[in-house]
């Protein structure tokens, strides 16, 4: 229940905001609810207890995706976390579609994010599905524009190929 | 489709919306004990580093001289320590200490409180925490706790006092007691079995003894409940 102007605030934006970024987080975890569900409270609760800093800068929702991003990149960093896939050889390359193709299904979506790196996907979902620009997006990611917007092109060419039918067909089968 | 966008709304499609989000109660609940964990650290950083410092400046002070009337020497004394409790020195200021008043109004939730000091209003209550402060406090939030009166259970995640705290009994059931900066902590055992955890700030200028007062008259009803960290 709300006694402070503090918890006032922070409850209105929590309730004008929360669902969306569980969403959002839903693309970083590629999927994972949970994850994304535990990111979101702990990025919450921090808001929470910077709540007056970050409010008089009018910056909650970079602060809370800084936050995102970052528990997300450590979480997956984890050796217990680490799925990384071995294959004996090198997949042939096809030519690479200009477009991602039709009639994709929402779980092979997921799985090609899942085989991005986790900084290539927050550089994905932060550009492309928040609209944030490449300032921002490197501001949040503690990295340079130029980084961005190279770990943004290669998770496209990246998805384009793990969704081009030959090799859709051959790694989903 | 040519979109990385639209790939990204392709890939939440079939992703459960929303789940049992039922309001921001929970998330309220969560910012807060994180409040309180990381104030409660601080104060206790504020504490080893006020120790600390004692212990380098009063020997120093002491080095060679006799030490000025109403020095804490006991601190600095090489006598052996009677129990095995830690001693503590109450930096107390009795000719302005704030009196024990009876509590008028409506009681808190979670407790049945005796005594308030006097003058002093309740800043906010509910089932983790009570929480009084002077009027003329300026920080009006009652998650913050430092420089107020604040009545609550120990912690869920701990399960008995620092063993090497000062006794303190409180009506007759074991307590213990510390200072650590400018703050006054008292736990004892209320008589429900619960560890109940009174801070107060040295300012308010009671002893010991007043604080087992003020906590003597303090009952934990059902709807108390404690915080974690």
């Amino acid at each position: 229940m709300p006694r402070s102007s503090r918890d006032e605030e922070f409850s209105a934006f929590v309730t004008e905001r929360r669902t969306g970024l569980v969403r959002s987080a839903c693309l970083l975890t590629a999927g994972d609810t949970h994850l994304a569900e535990d990111l979101v409270q702990t990025a919450l609760a921090r808001l929470y207890v910077a709540w007056p800093k970050v409010r008089r800068a009018g910056t909650e929702s970079a602060y809370v995706w800084r936050i995102i991003v970052n528990a997300h990149i450590d979480e997956v960093r984890r050796p217990s976390r680490r799925k990384e896939r071995h294959v004996p050889e090198v997949p042939d390359r096809p030519a690479l579609p200009e477009t991602f193709p039709d009639g994709l299904g929402g779980a092979e979506v997921r799985n090609a994010l899942a085989a991005l790196p986790p900084g290539m996907r927050a550089a994905v979902v932060l550009r492309h599905w928040l609209d944030l620009s490449v300032g921002e997006t490197a501001d949040l990611m503690n990295c340079s524009e130029g980084t961005v917007k190279s770990q943004t092109a290669k998770a496209a060419a990246r998805l384009r190929e793990l969704l081009s039918p030959a090799v859709a067909e051959r790694t989903y089968p | 489709m040519t979109d990385i966008k639209d790939l990204l709304e392709l890939a939440l499609k079939d992703v459960p919306a929303g789940g049992r989000y039922a309001g921001p109660a929970e998330d309220l609940t969560r910012g807060r004990r994180l409040l309180r964990r990381r104030r409660q650290r601080m104060a206790g950083l504020a504490g080893v580093t006020a120790a600390v410092l004692c212990g380098i400046l009063v020997p120093l002070s002491l080095n060679g001289s006799a030490p000025a009337a109403g020095h804490p020497v006991a601190a600095a004394t090489s006598s052996p320590v009677p129990s095995p409790s830690k001693a503590v020195s109450t930096p107390t200021d009795a000719a302005h200490a704030i009196k024990l008043v009876a509590w008028v109004g409506t009681q808190p939730p979670g407790y049945k409180v005796d005594w308030m000091p006097k003058g002093w209003v309740v800043q906010g209550s509910d089932p983790y925490a009570l929480v009084m402060a002077s009027p003329a406090t300026k920080d009006k939030d009652p998650t913050v706790f430092i420089g107020k009166l604040v009545v609550m259970l120990q912690s869920a995640d701990a399960s008995a006092p620092p063993a090497n705290w000062a006794d303190q009994p409180v009506n007759g059931r074991p307590g213990k007691f510390d200072v650590q900066g400018d703050t006054q902590i008292l736990i004892f055992k209320a008589a429900g079995g619960q560890w109940v955890d009174i801070q107060a700030p040295v300012s308010l200028g009671w002893d010991r003894a007043e604080l087992a007062k003020f906590g003597g008259g303090v009952t934990v009803l059902g709807a108390a409940q404690a915080g974690r960290g």
